[in-house]
């Protein structure tokens, strides 16, 4: 058996938490996983949860779909929009439950409401910590605060300003915010950051039913010199967390964050872990996956561990975009990679594009779009002999009205991040800016729904992404003795756990000279009350690799499905028309592997053909593109040269790796 | 005494908002017209305008009652102005300085952070007072999907992939020949059994057909029947359990429950302190500009 080995070992002890609401005592837990680089070593303390077990535990485990992305009125990014929901809000919205969005009448009650068709499993609040989106707030025209003297000086001298205002700001931080006895950070912990580890505790289902999940987080807003996007989000594990989050104030840069993260959970001795999900890339202008160090040198080997023990997971898609790959019309092989793409790589550039389009920046392929990051990691790997950039695949929404899972492309409502706010009235036409999209969700191959077995899959990179339908992914990579009919039989996943490495896993080829074998099985969508799912198209593998030369290739492979299908989308009505495949399954050999080469494998299966959010909008709004008179106000952007009006929505799932090294020494978890 | 009727006027006389200039309305209406797509009517802008007279008097309220001299976020902002615009000193030194130069109240981060720690303050300013057991029900009875848990089942399945031959029939016959081991039909990624599933996870997971016919009350449990179609074939089916709907009550909902009314009771407490805050700040207008 090739699986990824890891250890679990239980420890128990209890912790006074003392809450808003009073004190209680938890007993606090979580297997831990026994990744094997040096800094989890020094883990001594273990907390196991105290729960029910769960009554819906599968060794096999199954997928539960969730949002780790997700911000409410403590956001101020959000709340400048009119977003009113809370923490506590947001999970039940994710349950369930109806939420009033925007706009508010004079005594306080929405005017719009809005509630998800399918619950989800899991969901993770993570506001910015530090309670404004400054960057965003600056840039955005029509935000509370983008007149404000701060946003003048940031618009108009971005570097010089950026630079000098958050150097100093962390000099601000040393000349003691929480006061001689840290009495006023304590204070401070009773707000919003106390409320939304309350939220996330109220929220999270202990009984045996295991219907709920919710981890305690927030995302650090972080921005290169240039303004370009470093955004993270921070899941903790469990009710273990830093008094305050480590905002971008506190740790300006991202190995400041690390290193943060190490000295005040990892190593803190209280059982603390953490999961570092870095998202938009595709908004870094290639700053997000920087190889140098904040001192300017080349990131060592205990960097590249550092970053690989904290950063397993990156998300693929979200509301502003899909970071997976860069897509040039006239260059790019790959033309699926034309999905949900941003005209420019940072928001300076948006913004600017707003008023000299000439002057924006478009995305380029040096941008930071996953896949080639992935082979920047392949590359370090092959130097430093750690692989920095080992990142497994989710997908959210990063929604800014609170409304975790809001992900369907019928009845978008807008998610209000940078993009067109969620404003104080109803707005005719587009509800958001035409680029952004519903988002995602993250898909968790775990045994139970509970706090541990959602981390431990994150952190063993057992994900995938998905732009919004429920589509169901297994991949599995190992050598010839997966089964050749192994799509054929009812025990497939046993079969692939057996003979291989589930997807996040690194390839461990029992005999030299082997090629690896893949195995990929997805399922589409069910759909929901009234809503039929849509078919599957097909499935390809994507590799990429970098040989002993330091050569770089990369290969999409149509592993099943059907490249040529006629189905399709009827714009003028959306009605979707042609067949696909309910279940679609695919075992492939790769026929050009070369065992001294370092390769990363990955899934993405598509669906037919359906029309976008923006153009069933334009539909319902009886918009003709070649009649003026149906053009009403709001809706110019349905006949934009710069309208997708339709998509293949997807799910993406996380990499397994193949290094020469790991499998010289018979294989390893990084 | 005459230091408490001193201190009461001076703050008597800060307590004051200024009215809009017309360029700042222009600025609400052409932000407001950015954000919607159209122009505001006069209503709106009316609205709009006593939107940010309450903000005005928030801050000033807040800042009054020196919130911002004890909150960490707002000291590190004022620290981070004062560096910016080049302080020297101790500090305490810079945050006077910063405050010297009245611009605090023009920072949004401030602003949005006063709001917050006046709210929060508001809202736990009075003693809590727990929910009677009427205004409990009340809330149950106002929402009724609190509580509510939908029907589950639990069942395993055999499935015959219409993707490959005479599914229909295959099924028939492994159900006529009672064939009841999953390796008589065709492979289903998510396995042959489930546990608990809701009428929604049963529509994911086979659509909302099969959802339907299985949740039928006169489906029989503990014997195998079908073939049911879903979106991916056919499937004969073997109830384990069936768990009806129900609604968990008002005692087993008590926390919810009563943290709902709890915050309708600080959203009331909201609007009462802001109605009494417009009472106590005056409105001064100037000249046109």
């Amino acid at each position: 058996m090739q699986r990824v080995a890891h250890m679990n070992f239980n420890r128990c002890f209890s912790v006074l938490v003392k809450g808003l609401g009073g004190v209680f005592c938890l007993v606090l837990a979580s297997t831990v996983y026994a990744a094997t680089e040096q800094a989890s070593a020094l883990k001594e303390s273990v907390f196991e949860e105290h729960r029910e077990p769960c009554a819906n535990t599968n060794s096999q485990r199954q997928v539960f779909f969730g949002d780790t992305h997700v911000h409410t009125k403590y956001s101020l990014d959000a709340s400048t929009q009119g977003t009113r929901t809370s923490p506590a809000d947001a999970y039940r919205f994710a349950r369930g439950a109806e939420i009033g969005v925007q706009p508010w009448t004079a005594d306080g009650k929405p005017l719009r409401h809005l509630r998800l068709d399918r619950p989800l499993d899991f969901a993770v609040v993570t506001d910015h910590a530090e309670l404004f989106g400054e960057v965003e707030m600056c840039q955005t025209p029509g935000m509370e605060g983008y007149d404000t003297w701060q946003c003048k000086i940031y618009r108009k001298l971005p570097r010089a300003a950026f630079f000098l205002f958050n150097t100093q700001s962390s000099r601000a931080k040393r000349l003691g915010m929480c006061g001689d006895d840290g009495e006023l950070c304590r204070e401070a912990s009773l707000r919003p950051w106390q409320e939304i580890q309350q939220a996330a505790e109220e929220a999270y289902d202990r009984t045996g039913d295991c219907e709920f999940t919710t981890f305690i987080a927030y995302e650090w807003t972080g921005a290169a010199a240039n303004l370009a996007n470093l955004h993270r989000n921070i899941i903790f594990k469990n009710t273990q967390v830093p008094k305050l989050p480590l905002s971008f104030i506190e740790t300006p840069s991202a190995p400041l964050l690390w290193d943060a993260l190490d000295r005040n959970c990892v190593n803190a001795g209280t059982g603390c872990e953490v999961l570092v999900i870095p998202h938009n890339s595709n908004l870094s202008d290639g700053y997000m996956f920087s190889l140098a160090r904040d001192d300017g040198e080349p990131i060592s080997a205990e960097d590249a561990s550092q970053r690989a023990r904290l950063e397993r997971l990156v998300e693929v898609m979200q509301h502003k975009g899909s970071s997976e790959c860069f897509y040039d019309p006239l260059n790019s092989a790959d033309e699926l990679c034309g999905f949900e793409q941003l005209p420019y790589s940072s928001f300076t550039d948006k913004f600017v594009g707003k008023v000299l389009p000439f002057m924006s920046k478009p995305a380029g392929p040096k941008s930071g779009f996953i896949r080639d990051v992935l082979r920047d990691g392949l590359e370090q790997e092959r130097k430093l002999g750690v692989n920095p950039f080992k990142l497994g695949f989710i997908a959210s929404s990063d929604t800014h009205i609170g409304a975790p899972g809001a992900v369907s492309e019928s009845g978008f409502l807008g998610h209000g991040g940078a993009g067109v706010p969620v404003g104080d009235t109803v707005p005719e036409g587009l509800p958001d800016d035409l680029e952004f999209n519903p988002g995602g969700l993250a898909a968790v191959w775990a045994e139970a729904n509970n706090r541990t077995a959602l981390f431990d899959a994150m952190q063993r990179r057992e994900t995938y992404g998905s732009s919004g339908p429920r589509i169901t992914l297994r991949f599995f990579g190992g050598d010839e003795s997966l089964p050749e009919d192994i799509c054929e039989r009812t025990d497939y996943v046993a079969l692939g756990y057996e003979h291989g490495v589930p997807m996040g896993g690194d390839l461990a080829l029992k005999e030299e000279g082997s090629s690896p074998v893949f195995t990929v099985f997805a399922k589409m969508d069910g759909g929901r009350s009234g809503h039929s799912g849509m078919p599957l198209q097909r499935i390809q593998i994507i590799k990429g690799s970098v040989d002993e030369n330091g050569k770089r290739a990369e290969k999409v492979i149509d592993i099943a499905g059907d490249s040529d299908s006629e189905a399709g989308v009827d714009l003028n009505t959306c009605e979707t028309f042609g067949s696909g495949y309910p279940q679609l399954c695919g075992r492939w050999q790769d026929p050009q592997f070369d065992p001294l080469e370092h390769a990363y494998y990955y899934a993405r299966v598509l669906e037919n053909p359906s029309c976008r959010w923006s153009q069933q909008i334009c539909v319902a709004a009886k918009v003709d593109c070649d009649n003026p008179e149906t053009i009403k106000p709001g809706y110019e952007q349905c006949c934009s040269a710069a309208h997708r009006p339709n998509i293949q929505e997807r799910a993406w799932s996380s990499p397994i790796w193949y290094s020469p090294a790991v499998n010289a020494i018979g294989g390893h978890l990084p | 005494m005459l230091y408490g009727i001193t201190a009461r006027y001076d703050k008597y006389q800060q307590r004051f908002v200024t009215c809009l200039s017309q360029s700042e309305l222009q600025v609400l209406a052409a932000d407001w017209a950015r954000s919607t797509g159209r122009v505001a009517t006069s209503i709106e802008l009316s609205r709009l305008a006593d939107a940010a007279l309450d903000d005005q008097r928030i801050v000033k309220e807040a800042m009054l009652q020196g919130l911002h001299k004890s909150d960490p976020v707002i000291i590190q902002r004022l620290l981070r102005d004062a560096e910016f615009l080049g302080f020297e000193g101790s500090a305490r030194e810079k945050i006077d300085a910063v405050l010297a130069m009245d611009i605090a109240a023009g920072d949004e981060v401030i602003r949005r952070r006063l709001i917050q720690i006046l709210q929060h303050n508001i809202a736990n300013a009075e003693d809590k007072i727990d929910a009677s057991d009427d205004q409990l029900q009340a809330i149950y009875t106002e929402n009724i999907n609190i509580g509510a848990v939908p029907a589950r089942l639990s069942f395993e399945h055999i499935f015959f992939d219409v993707g490959k031959t005479d599914a229909k029939a295959r099924a028939e016959f492994a159900l006529q020949e009672k064939l009841f081991d999953a390796s008589t039909g065709d492979v289903f990624l998510e396995g042959n059994q489930f546990f608990a599933l809701t009428p929604g996870s049963l529509s994911s997971k086979f659509g909302h057909d099969f959802s339907v016919a299985l949740n039928q009350k006169e489906a029989p449990m503990g014997e195998w029947f079908g073939p049911l179609r879903s979106a991916y074939g056919f499937h004969l089916v073997r109830l384990t359990e069936r768990q009806a709907a129900y609604r968990r009550p008002v005692a087993v909902l008590g926390p919810e429950l009563e943290s709902i009314w709890q915050k309708k009771q600080q959203a009331q407490h909201w609007q009462d302190y802001l109605e009494d805050l417009r009472h106590q700040y005056r409105v001064e207008c100037h000249a046109p500009n």
